[in-house]
């Protein structure tokens, strides 16, 4: 015991990892005396670029690209119903995700192809995908490269998906929108009668106001761009408010400052959609809304809409400072900087099964999260049309709601009252939840 | 029994997704559902503000309006015994994020996105099935159907709609 002892120190002193010492003292305990001078096997560590892609829930649209490994089998299954490790992740550097519904998009760093895009295109979401000659497909069932007319040196840095319509984000080109454009959630005129399959248009949006656009967000059908300043632009569909111009107008096709109501003059650094109401961060952690407040998800007011933002002052009294935000269908969730999450409005909030209906935030109790000395601490939040989802510092995934396609991953289709941890074997970086269908990028652990 | 005549029509996010409308489809055949009438159109906002005239007043009209403009929706004339009633419970309550709790095997508790995509629509009595039809199909009458073609389609309808699943 005391031999070794003496070797683990040894091998510490020379900074040789744990992982390594289990090798030696496996291998080497038959010559005790001559340990020292056996080569050392070095395991391969991976690089801080390298990431895994984790995919689930329904696979018949498509959205999770894993065609390629179900197309032999004589019964592919219905479900992905824990996370799957997807091999795009191998094959490319991926830097960000996002679920639509029905499809998903991939941005790649440094390659030929940029973007990535599966599942429904009927729209053209995922672009001009025709390997026949003016035959565009409705549907793609593994990722297919999006052209993007960009220069070589040109980062994709964030892309963002609604219900039919796709936001791409470079660094140093603008924005470009594809797909349905019926309310003008693409930032261009509204043609009635277009058919957006069948033509492979993409639309740029250099600035917004003389400002560099830094972020992007899609509700189902309007789209939100944060620009340098922290200011918040809106397009699309504005019947329930959610283009926050103070009018219920219902398209509106040129991206348009929010300015108005209490987020006048506020420094934004995010917004959070998926329905159709928007949630906005700024940068003394105070949280903004507008939009469908049908069942109090922004406000605990009897106001159905709301067209002009309005400040969550009770969530602030509660929760203090918010560092992260999300906003679903019918339902938002916020994380202060005390890494506590709360929850309001309908739907399964994650308070077990009596809490369905919240007009004031509920706190969820840390020990849902891990608990534990700062292991309960969650540091990201994220909502689904249908579901919620939360990082904890850690990188683990918890998720909770309504299981839509076995949307949350946890090994089954039942719904999940409250915070479950998903088996994801891999430090989790960005979730994204579509309407049925999830993707989580990761980081490897080592 | 005689036969009943409903009006039914599958929203414009439906209609872009094909498993769900395939899906939506199949549901109308398993119950037994004939189909009458059907037409792929995508509609104008007048024609809807006649479709819709009774939500004039109510604050979702706007966004119903706009919703159902916004692309291609495939209306069904649909004939059945008690086929109102029955394609009423088949689709569940028009709120979709209650209705996922409250009835989760209905069509808008599968496959709603929100309460306004609620994926499809159903006539509530004979009167409006017979308004909403004259603005979808106005060279279907309803009335003279019903009185010349009814017992034709009548106890075979089992057999014809086992034919009419083999071309969807």
């Amino acid at each position: 015991m005391s031999v070794l002892l003496q070797r683990n120190l040894a091998a510490l002193n020379r900074g040789v990892s744990f992982s390594k010492l289990s090798f030696i003292r496996k291998n080497s305990s038959a010559v005790p005396n001559q340990s020292d001078d056996l080569p050392v096997h070095e395991y391969g560590v991976g690089s801080a670029g390298d990431r895994k892609l984790y995919v689930w829930g329904l696979v018949e649209h498509g959205g999770l690209g894993v065609h390629h490994l179900l197309k032999k089998k004589k019964f592919p299954p219905q479900y992905y119903q824990r996370p799957s490790s997807h091999n795009l992740a191998h094959l490319c550097k991926i830097s960000d995700i996002a679920c639509g519904y029905g499809f998903s998009l991939f941005a790649v760093k440094k390659d030929k192809v940029r973007l990535l895009g599966c599942g429904i295109s009927t729209d053209g979401q995922i672009g001009y995908q025709a390997p026949r000659r003016n035959h565009p497909l409705g549907m793609v069932q593994t990722a297919s490269p999006i052209q993007l007319p960009i220069a070589d040196d040109t980062k994709v840095i964030r892309v963002a998906a609604g219900r039919a319509h796709s936001l791409v984000l470079t660094d140093s080109q603008g924005l470009f929108t594809l797909g349905n454009n019926a309310y003008g959630q693409c930032a261009r005129a509204v043609v009635p009668g277009e058919d957006y399959a069948s033509v492979n248009n993409l639309y740029n949006v250099k600035h917004l106001g003389g400002q560099r656009i830094v972020d992007v967000c899609c509700g189902q059908d309007h789209s939100l761009m944060l620009t340098e300043d922290g200011g918040v632009w809106a397009c699309g569909w504005g019947a329930d408010g959610q283009t926050g111009q103070g009018h219920f107008e219902a398209s509106v096709a040129q991206p348009r400052a929010v300015a108005t109501g209490d987020v006048a003059g506020e420094r934004i650094v995010k917004v959070a959609s998926k329905g159709d109401f928007v949630l906005a961060l700024n940068d003394k952690g105070e949280v903004f809304g507008w939009g469908n407040n049908e069942y109090k998800q922004i406000v605990a007011a009897d106001i159905l809409q709301i067209n002009t933002p309005v400040h969550l002052k009770q969530l602030q009294q509660v929760a203090g400072r918010i560092v992260d935000i999300g906003a679903g269908g019918s339902f938002a969730i916020a994380v202060n900087e005390c890494g506590s999450v709360f929850v309001w409005g309908f739907g399964l909030l994650g308070g077990g099964p009596q809490l369905t209906r919240a007009g004031a935030p509920q706190r969820l109790p840390a020990t849902l999260f891990g608990g534990g000395e700062g292991e309960g601490e969650v540091q990201q939040v994220g909502c689904g049309l249908f579901c919620m989802s939360a990082v904890t510092r850690l990188g683990h995934l918890y998720m909770w709601g309504r299981n839509k396609g076995a949307s949350l991953g946890l090994g089954h289709t039942n719904d999940q009252y409250f915070p479950f941890k998903v088996a994801v074997g891999a430090e989790v970086l960005k979730v994204a939840t579509g309407v049925d269908h999830t993707l989580a990028l990761c980081k490897p652990f080592a | 029994m005689v036969l009943e005549l409903t009006f039914v029509v599958l929203k414009p996010h439906v209609v872009k997704v094909p498993s769900i409308s395939k899906e939506i489809k199949n549901i109308i055949i398993r119950n037994g559902f004939l189909v009458i009438r059907s037409k792929e159109k995508i509609l104008n906002p007048n024609d809807l503000q006649m479709f819709y005239g009774e939500h004039k007043n109510k604050f979702f009209y706007n966004r119903l309006i706009s919703f159902m403009s916004s692309g291609p929706i495939e209306a069904y004339v649909l004939a059945r015994e008690n086929a109102i009633h029955k394609w009423r419970e088949l689709m569940g309550p028009t709120r979709v994020f209650e209705a996922q709790f409250s009835a989760p095997d209905t069509i808008r508790g599968k496959f709603g996105l929100t309460d306004t995509r609620n994926a499809t629509h159903g006539s509530d009595s004979t009167e409006s099935a017979r308004r909403e039809m004259s603005i979808l199909f106005p060279d279907f009458d309803p009335i003279q159907w019903l009185k010349t073609n009814e017992n034709h389609f009548r106890g075979d309808g089992e057999k014809l709609s086992e034919n009419i699943s083999s071309f969807l």
